[in-house]
Formats: C-alpha cells, structure tokens, sequence
C-alpha cells in the first residue's frame, strides 16, 4: 500500500489558475499598455540604431520617462462644492471607478484585497485596494470618504451657532450616506443625557470614529510622501481630478447638441466612457512610474 | 505572437555506440566499437539531402551524437566536408552533442572553423559530475573539464551545457545550475532522468530545489543577467507564446529522425539503444523510409491519451513526447506519471516567478519572452559585442 501511494500517477488538474503575465492571446507586452525598455547593453542598441534597425522604436524609452499622474496638486483636493449645480461638471459613480481602478491593477498583475486598514504613526484610514505583497495599493478619494480638511462645505459652518449643531452639521454632511443611521442613533442616545458635557463628548468621539476610516489631507500628503522613503506606493486617485470631470461643456460634445433623451443619454454615455478611459491610462502610467521607483 | 515558421529537417547522425565515459543513467545502451562506416556515412549523406530536397526544407539540421561523436572525430570532419561541398537550396547547419572529454583546442579550432554548434553534457558542480559521468575505470571527469569549459566559452559565449537531474541530483539541482551559471553558461537544459526510479519522496527535494531556483532566477533576472534554464523558461514560453506549433516540434519520424551506425533509421535519439530492437526501426538510409512503420510509430504517439483529459495543463505539458513517455512507462501513447507529477509541481512555481517579473515589468524578462528579436539581439551582443570576440576567426 505504502508503495503504491509513493508512486507518482497521472492526475489531470481541474482548476488551475490562469498564469499572471501575458498569454499569446494578450496584446503584445513591448508596447501595451506601456513601452518597455530595451534590455541591452547601450554599445547595442547604438549600434542597432545606427543601422537603423530599431529606428524610434518606442522600447528605446528611457527609465527616467513615466510620471506620477496621482500627484496631489492633481487631485482638486481640497474639494470645495459650488453651492449651485449650474455649468459644473458631474462626477463619476465611485462604483464604477473603482471597477476601472481595480481591473486595471489585476491586469498589470496585482492582488487587490478590498478595505484594507492602513495605520501609520497618527494617519488612519481605509484604503479601497491593497496588494500586501507589493505594497500597492489605493484610495479613491470622492464625496463619501474625505474627512473635513479636504471636502470643504459650500456653507461655512457659523463660528458663532451653537457648537453642538456645528458639529451636527459637520457630521451630517461628510457622511450622510452610509453613517446618517449611526448617526441619528447616536443622536438619540446622547440627546437623552441631560449632561452636556457627555453629550458634546459624545459627538466628538464619534466624529473620531468615523474620521477614522476617512481621508484627510493630512493622510494625503503622507501617502504622497511615502512612496520615496518606504517604497509603498499607494495612489490617491480623486474624482475631483479635472482629468476626471464628466464636463456637458466640452467642445468635442457641443458639436452636436443631443436633441433627443435617446441621444442625452448616449452622449452622456461616451463623456463616461471617456472619462473611464482617462482614468484606466492614468492608472496604468501610475503603475509604470511606481516601477520605475523601485516597485 | 510570431511562430518559427522556417521549415527545418533535422537528422542526428550516431556515428558510434562507443564512449569513453560511462554515466550512471545513459540510455544508449552497451558501449561497443562498432562505428559507421565511410560507405553508410556517404548513403546516410545522400539520404538527408533527399528528404530535405522531397520535403522542400529551408533548413537541413545535422546533429551529431553518440556514443561520444568525438571518438569518430576524423568522420565526423569527412561528413561536415561532404555536406558543405554540395550546393543546396535549403541553409544547413551542424551540432555537435559531447562529452566534452576530447575537446582539445586544436578540435575546437576545428570544429569552429567548420561552423559547428558545440553543446556539453555536464551535470553540475564537480561532487555531481564526478558522481553520475565517470569515466570507463570509474574515475570522476569534473578534473578534466575544468579547462574544456574555459576552452568551449572562449570559441562560443553562447555554447549549450546538458545537464541531466537524477533522483540523487534532484536536491541539488539548484546548487548545480548555479555552478554552471558561475562557470559561464549562459544556456542551460537540464532534463530530468525519467528512467530513474522516481517516487513522491524523492521529487519532494526536487520540489524544493525548484523553489529556490525560483528564487536565483528572479534575482539574477532583475540584476539584468541574460540566460536560459530550460526548465523555466521553457515553461513560461509554454504560456507566453502558447503550445508548440506542428513546426517547432519534432514530430516523432518526419522532421526529426535519428541514423544508428548500421545506418537503421529511427524515430529519436532515444530509441537507437544498441540497435538490435527492431520495434522502433523506421528504416533504412539504403532503403528509404519504411512508411508503415513509421506512420504506426507516429500515430501511435500522437493518439488522445483518455488518463488526460480534462487537464487543465494539457497545452503546456511536455507529454505530447513519446521518447519521454517511452522512456518513462514502455509505451509511447501511454503519459508518463513521472512527466505529470513533475509538470504538476514545477508549472505554479514558473508561473509565480513569471509573474513576479512581469509584475515589476522586467525589461529583460519581457524581451526574452515576447520579442521575437530577441534571440538575434542576444547573439549580437553575446558574439559581437563581446570582450572575447578576438577568439573567433
């Protein structure tokens, strides 16, 4: 029996999983998404050039080209609304970023895990994908994720009204979406106390908690400076970006103003997918000059 | 993804059982005298250049093999003479596969001068060599290589070492290809034994050996050091340009065939043994092809095999070999569990390297995977480029 089992079989694999780097079916990896530069020695390739063998190939491409498109004087950070919608330009779903952002990653070969915490000295937040053996990653900064030194309300909170209602207000606008049920629980609870001080505590340790998972600009310029002394590189890739501004305006979509809601709705479509495009190009230069760090 | 496309015939020429060394796994059976004659060599002349004129190559491949081929060396130079002194409308073009025991400098010079492709066959550092390929008394030959390497680099930066892993090699195989790498081999086969007695157990230190090969070749390949381990990157061509093209391979007995020194004809170098089993005989350099034969042999190897089916490693597994599988189980349409255990544990450990480097977008690694000009560029550096081209004449 002992024997048998120490016998090598043929076993056909069911599952394996798809090997991370291009097949013969994938685009050819020289050129796509970027140049890649050419391995030899410069006597070679000066030689080669001469004779005009590789021309202005772009593998020539030096190392020191790509650059980072994530910089935080891109990012439009920090965001101030304007008070009236008129003739501003729409933002893109986070959603669907985040499906570009992460497809784009997995391409280029890395593993995502989703909501990884990220805590270093006093910065804290969440980031939306991590590779924890590559230590890349990003964060999308967009309406429901900044703390507030980096989404600025349109109406200045009033220094001179109550402190408990400014702090309401604060509350209630950066994270109305998926924390207002916590908050109006938390609300209720602390409302109940007839001492003010806990009351005030209260919030303010609540607007702790939920900042914490949140993005300042503080926690921006962090990461922004990390990837030169730690080698991490994690991208803060705002919707705020004007490269990512779903603009009516522009001259290419005016030429034809949609005249039907058909015709609006596909319009609207192609300004997405636009967009998409621009920010898939922008994380993909990302990714090119995080390795040309050092990644 | 570009394909070889150029239409090659390839013949190895055996033109000797004899050795002079006696390696622990050889497969060509006993070593005896009988070389071929002058008379089968000229027929065995006449008969590749018809095929390769009734099979319109543009590539005629002689290869020449043992026994060691250097033992019949004033052969061997008549045979390379005759071919180069008829004109041809395909290129042709020599190998030789050594010992490298007799490769003295004047032989070097030689074999140069004729244009001959010079591939070694050494195992590893000197305890692994001396250990698997001593010599006719029993004496290690890792001593009398030492200059014949220095010697082989000097006339060809590109020269080929062979290096065959056997369960007793296997936890060393690591160790091994880096020796050879240090001594200068820039391209380096190893083949794993499959007529060795192989269990799980001893593939486990194999298994590990692998692993930190894994670890040597991404290191070596992100410092930028150019070089071939034909275990690796043999495996991460598999998915990169996908499986072997009709054209790439050897198609047991059409593109490849090997000639015994009685001038049989064979399928693969395998299969010569002694030249006393008929079973594998496709014919004869006098008499032609004996199609039947080699038909049966051929479709015999290429028939489904049912115990694969449904693999998802099917496209990148080397048991399309019927040599191989022969070897392995006595069949040639039967996989090799040997071949399946092995591919089994070394494909992830390719495929995580690969991908390591492609993560990082090596220069180097996308180049030598996906440049089709690769190869060209690499000679040219190697031989034009190199400090030691003064060498060449």
């Amino acid at each position: 029996m002992t024997r048998k089992n120490s016998s090598p079989r043929v076993k056909p694999v069911r599952k394996y999983n798809i090997a991370r780097y291009p097949s013969h079916e994938d685009p050819d990896p020289i050129n796509h998404p970027q140049p890649v530069n050419f391995p030899f020695r410069k006597e070679l390739v000066a030689t080669l050039a001469t004779l005009g063998i590789l021309g202005t190939k772009a593998s020539l491409t030096e190392n020191g080209s790509a650059k980072n498109p994530f910089t935080l004087e891109q990012s439009g950070l920090p965001h101030q609304p304007s008070m009236f919608g008129t003739g501003q330009p729409s933002y893109l779903a986070d959603k669907k970023a985040r499906e570009v952002i992460d497809r784009v990653f997995r391409e280029e070969g890395f593993t995502l895990k989703s909501n990884v915490p990220y805590q270093e000295e006093d910065n804290e937040l969440v980031l939306d994908g991590f590779d924890e053996n590559d230590h890349t990653g990003y964060v999308l900064a967009h309406f429901k994720n900044l703390e507030k030194d980096a989404l600025i309300p349109w109406s200045p909170v009033n220094p001179n009204s109550d402190p408990i209602d400014q702090l309401r207000s604060r509350l209630q606008y950066k994270v109305k979406n998926e924390f207002t049920g916590k908050i109006k629980e938390h609300a209720q609870r602390t409302l109940e106390l007839t001492d003010e001080a806990r009351f005030r505590k209260g919030f303010a340790d609540l607007e702790k908690e939920i900042g914490r998972s949140k993005l300042s600009l503080k926690e921006a310029r962090h990461l922004a400076t990390i990837p030169t002394e730690k080698k991490e590189f994690i991208a803060v890739i705002s919707l705020f970006d004007r490269r990512f501004h779903i603009t009516r305006g522009s001259r290419k979509f005016d030429a034809a103003t949609p005249k039907s809601a058909d015709e609006l709705k596909k319009t609207r479509e192609e300004q997405v997918g636009e967009v998409l495009k621009n920010l898939e190009k922008s994380v993909r230069q990302y990714l090119e000059w995080a390795r040309s760090q050092g990644l | 993804m570009l394909k070889n496309t150029q239409k090659t015939l390839s013949a190895t020429f055996h033109l000797t059982h004899n050795c002079n060394i006696r390696c622990t796994y050889c497969y060509t059976g006993e070593k005896f005298g009988s070389g071929m004659s002058p008379e089968t060599a000229s027929q065995a002349i006449d008969f590749c250049l018809s095929q390769a004129r009734s099979q319109e190559v543009d590539h005629l491949e002689i290869v020449f093999f043992g026994g060691e081929p250097l033992l019949s060396y004033p052969l061997l130079c008549s045979v390379i003479d005759e071919f180069r002194g008829i004109q041809t409308p395909f290129e042709i073009s020599f190998k030789m596969s050594t010992n490298g025991t007799l490769l003295t400098e004047e032989i070097m010079e030689e074999l140069s001068r004729r244009k001959v492709y010079v591939s070694i066959s050494m195992d590893g550092d000197p305890s692994v060599q001396n250990r698997q390929r001593p010599d006719v008394q029993g004496r290690g030959t890792a001593e009398q290589l030492e200059p014949v390497m220095d010697r082989l680099l000097r006339w060809n930066p590109c020269a080929n070492v062979n290096a065959v892993v056997t369960p007793e090699s296997a936890p060393v195989l690591d160790q091994s290809v880096k020796w050879l790498r240090e001594q200068g081999f820039s391209y380096i086969s190893t083949t794993l034994d499959y007529s060795a007695n192989w269990t799980l157990e001893n593939l486990k230190p194999l298994k590990s050996a692998y692993e930190r090969l894994a670890t040597y070749y991404l290191e070596r390949t992100l410092a930028g050091d150019k070089f071939y381990i034909s275990c690796f990157d043999e495996k991460i061509r598999s998915h990169a340009r996908g499986p072997l093209d009709p054209s790439e391979r050897c198609v047991l007995g059409y593109r490849q065939f090997s000639i015994a020194p009685s001038g049989r004809l064979y399928p693969c170098v395998q299969f010569v043994g002694e030249d006393q089993d008929s079973s594998f005989v496709i014919g004869d350099v006098r008499t032609g092809f004996n199609e039947t034969n080699r038909n049966s042999i051929f479709c015999c190897s290429e028939q489904d095999k049912p115990e694969c089916d449904g693999c998802a490693l099917k496209s990148r597994c080397s048991s399309w070999c019927a040599c191989v599988n022969w070897q392995s189980t006595g069949r040639i349409d039967q996989a090799s569990p040997v071949v399946c255990e092995h591919e089994r544990m070394l494909l992830p450990i390719v495929d995580r390297v690969a991908s390591r480097l492609w993560k990082r977008r090596d220069p180097l690694f996308i180049h030598k995977h996906y440049n089709p000009a690769f190869p060209v560029f690499s000679f040219l550096e190697d031989l034009v480029l190199s400090p030691v081209k003064e060498n060449h004449s």
